[in-house]
């Protein structure tokens, strides 16, 4: 469940069935739970699908749904606690000890929710669910359970967001349903054959991540670009960023949001990059007309509106100039925040006061306070956007920032430090 | 043509439906007005796949229905006239026929009722009560509706928009799994159909609106993908204005090259994005030393070299820049010295195609140094330095790419024409390399 892995999702998931069924087939358990179902659980376990803004749900939960639907209760228990332990001894063979711990919770987490549920409409209604309302019932408790462990916990590499999840969880629903019922009605082998689209299901949902990988480093690379141009230090708009993205969680921006503020940060200085080489205009140019001229170019690209926008109104003329939204005021606070610190770590205490005293909007003050609130909580924060950025200074050792420059002055205006 | 290819189409799916009817039953009219109604409005919501070049081709959800009414019909001497008939109501596109577009809704109609007639005699042929062998006789329907679907609208497609066959086919093979997926998905939830009853709708429709969402979204994130290397290339013609044009002109005869070497569709791609981004180093250099008219000091030429090449360096520390970097890098662009590098081949490759598009581009535009050169000049410099400096397949697809297509460049065919300050001398044959723009000391 993180991005870094040493075997292939695919050779997890087959370890994982080839594991179960063995432990099954020896009798390790005195009553063996159905080999075939705890070792497709464990393989599905595995293998997951990207959310398309961040985080993933393990495919196995449609499975889960279809097992607690089918098998006997006491029978579904057993399954799914060997699916879990084989899973969970599979993953820790494998990766850390942080995936270990996420897939144990992750899943557990569907696990009890779908089994809770359906025991507590069986007690209701005093009687066994039919297969189809035992199937809605579970699916309904895999999605809440894992939903629940995700809202609580504090492991990151087991989070993930309600809304940019339920497109995923609502896929795997209908397919955990479709072959509890198919399996009832048509047997297993047709039954099978309506989980395969939830390979093309996971193949949409990576490409769709892929491509937001893709847009995410442009993005990065056009942030780059003043800093090549010696219109920015080099390695700013990669802190800024940093601090931008940081500052998105404190306040509790979702994912598309924390994108949008994020990638106004990154591309804040954009603007001066055709007006530096403009011989028109004056020497002395404004954070804002540089926003305004980076706010035109962006639309000019077709880059989305709302980005252009938010650039357009983060960068005004003074530090203490009034910002319109909450999100203007975090694209503002993190760029101020590193034009003051820098690369600076020691400079971060000062650095979070001088912007808290400009603060002077309720926006505005609402993102410094946040910013107090994140320094408290993670002293790491500026170290770690340093070396973000550092390593794009270290890529730059022929550079001769001085010569690159065009010497127009525009460092003048904006509190820039140049280095060499 | 087109019109013939309308007609025929609808004529044979008159003669096979009529054919059905006689040998079977009568249709099954009640599953042939609900599936095919219900058909009809999802046509009308379908997911239109975008391609450069092409004025698409579509994933339409009536399909899966069109499955399920398959397996709701059952092995019936009127199930293939009654499926044929479902499926013809997905041609009926309102905007085709809003536009009065009666020839293209005739071929949909004809050619949708051909694969579904295709898919229902294939299950009912083979069709068991349970067990593998009915899996085999889905997957063989879906196949069969994918075979024929595909053998009427690539060439189709191809004729209406000029386009290769190949290349029809190259942008719409990627999408067959889903004839696969969506097919059998179709059929399993026609199979329950009684046990789920509304419930079948909703099992059938969360899954393709979801398919469908994430697909709009993705578009969505591949065009602000595509706006963002437009605006790098539009930074990177604000710092050297003069070669405004050059990079897409590079692109383009990078795909030239591709093609006539015959890369996959993906490399082709690649290339292009590589060859949008191959003078990103600029970005580094001065301005000052840029723009400078005539030769460079030896001095200059080095802090130009320096530059670009750290500008690459930076940006190569991100991921989707770092395969890029090798073709902007100088280090690959000569032919003669690549030979030893640890880097794949392919890049490699794509990093010699984009020399000799660069090289072309640069000898048949006016710069700053030389006026243009004509298009049989530069095609001989190319010529007397394939081997040398330039990959001579990359030399030889160019010039195929650009005779087969009777494009012509080069003084007196400039597409972009600046006005210099100082007016650029006329040169002849030798003037092409840059080793040429620093001054003899």
């Amino acid at each position: 469940m993180t991005t870094n892995r040493t075997l292939p999702p695919v050779a997890l998931a087959a370890g994982a069935a080839v594991a179960g069924a063995a432990l099954a087939l020896l009798g390790v358990f005195g009553d063996p739970p159905d080999a075939g179902v705890a070792a497709l659980i464990a393989g599905g376990l595995l293998l997951d699908v990207r959310v398309p803004w961040g985080g993933r749900v393990p495919m196995g939960v449609a499975a889960i749904t279809a097992t607690v639907a089918l098998l006997p209760r006491t029978d579904s228990v057993a399954t799914l606690a060997v699916a879990l332990t084989v899973g969970a001894v599979v993953v820790a063979c494998n990766r850390s000890r942080a995936d270990t711990l996420a897939i144990v919770q992750r899943c557990g987490g569907s696990m009890v929710g779908a089994l809770a549920v359906v025991f507590v409409i069986e007690r209701v209604v005093q009687g066994d669910l039919p297969t189809l309302a035992a199937a809605i019932s579970a699916a309904v408790g895999v999605v809440g359970g894992d939903l629940t462990v995700s809202r609580f916990t504090r492991h990151e590499p087991a989070r993930v967001e309600l809304r940019s999840a339920l497109p995923v969880h609502l896929t795997l629903a209908c397919a955990g349903i479709l072959v509890a019922v198919a399996v009832d009605g048509v047997g297993v082998a047709m039954a099978s054959v309506a989980a395969f689209p939830l390979l093309i299901t996971r193949f949409a949902f990576e490409r769709h991540a892929g491509a937001t990988d893709t847009l995410e480093q442009t993005v990065q690379a056009l942030g780059l670009v003043p800093e090549l141009a010696g219109l920015a230090p080099l390695g700013h708009s990669e802190r800024s960023a940093q601090y931008a993205d940081a500052l998105a969680r404190e306040l509790g921006f979702d994912r598309s949001t924390t994108m949008r503020v994020v990638t106004a940060t990154r591309l804040h200085h954009i603007g001066a990059v055709p007006l530096d080489l403009d011989p028109d205009h004056p020497a002395s140019v404004t954070p804002g007309e540089i926003a305004q001229q980076g706010a035109r170019i962006l639309r000019e690209a077709a880059l989305p509106s709302e980005i252009a926008d938010l650039l357009a109104v983060a960068n005004a003329d003074s530090l203490d100039s009034p910002m319109p939204s909450i999100e203007a005021a975090v694209v503002r606070l993190a760029s101020t925040f590193d034009d003051l610190v820098g690369d600076d770590v020691d400079a971060a205490d000062r650095g979070v006061a001088l912007v808290s005293s400009a603060a002077r909007d309720p926006h505005s003050r609402r993102v410094a306070a946040a910013l107090l609130e994140l320094f408290a909580s993670d002293p790491a924060l500026a170290r770690n956007a340093v070396a973000a950025g550092d390593r794009f200074r270290d890529a730059a050792v022929g550079l001769d920032l001085d010569l690159v420059a065009s010497g127009r002055g525009v460092g003048e205006v904006l509190p820039f430090h140049r280095r060499g | 043509m087109r019109r013939s290819i309308e007609i025929l189409t609808g004529v044979t799916a008159l003669v096979v439906v009529a054919a059905a009817a006689l040998i079977g039953d009568a249709p099954v009219w009640l599953v042939v007005i609900s599936f095919g109604a219900v058909v009809m409005l999802s046509e009308n919501f379908d997911v239109l796949i975008h391609r450069a070049g092409l004025g698409g081709t579509s994933l339409t959800p009536g399909y899966m229905l069109t499955m399920a009414s398959i397996a709701v019909l059952g092995d019936t001497r009127a199930t293939v006239v009654s499926v044929a008939l479902v499926g013809a109501w997905e041609g009926l596109y309102l905007p085709h026929v809003k536009q009065r577009d009666f020839g293209i809704v005739v071929f949909n109609c004809g050619q949708f009722a051909l694969s579904s007639c295709a898919a229902a005699v294939v299950y009912t042929t083979f069709t068991t009560s349970g067990g593998w062998s009915q899996v085999l006789a889905a997957t063989g329907a879906a196949v069969a509706y994918a075979v024929v679907n595909v053998s009427f609208v690539v060439p189709y497609v191809a004729q209406k928009h000029g386009e290769r066959v190949g290349t029809v086919w190259a942008d719409m093979y990627p999408a067959l799994p889903n004839y696969l997926a969506w097919g059998l998905l179709g059929l399993v939830v026609g199979l329950v159909c009684d046990e789920l009853g509304v419930l079948a709708i909703v099992l059938l429709a969360v899954p393709m609106g979801i398919g469908r969402w994430t697909f709009r979204s993705f578009t969505r994130v591949k065009d602000a993908h595509d706006a963002s290397v437009q605006l790098f290339i539009r930074l990177i013609e604000a710092k050297d204005p003069y070669t405004a044009g050059h990079t897409e002109r590079v692109a383009k005869y990078s795909m030239y090259m591709g093609e006539e070497l015959g890369l996959s569709a993906g490399r082709i791609e690649h290339v292009r994005q590589s060859a949008l981004m191959h003078d990103v180093g600029k970005l580094a250099v001065p301005g000052r030393l840029l723009n400078k008219p005539g030769k460079l000091t030896p001095d200059e030429w080095e802090v130009v070299k320096r530059h670009n090449s750290a500008g690459i360096d930076i940006l190569a520390n991100i991921d989707f820049m770092r395969t890029m970097a090798v073709a902007a890098s100088d280090a690959h662009g000569r032919y003669d010295g690549s030979a030893g590098t640890n880097t794949p081949p392919d890049l490699v490759l794509e990093a010699h195609i984009i020399a000799v598009a660069d090289a072309f581009d640069a000898m048949t535009s006016t710069r700053a140094y030389r006026k243009a050169l004509s298009q049989d000049i530069a095609f001989e410099e190319l010529r007397s330095n394939a081997g040398t400096q330039f990959n001579p397949r990359c030399v030889d697809a160019l010039i195929s790419a650009i005779d087969r297509r009777d494009e012509r460049y080069g003084a007196g065919f400039e597409i972009d024409v600046h006005d210099f300050a100082t007016p650029p001398p006329a040169a002849g044959v030798g003037s092409a390399g840059l080793g040429d723009l620093e001054a003899v000391q």
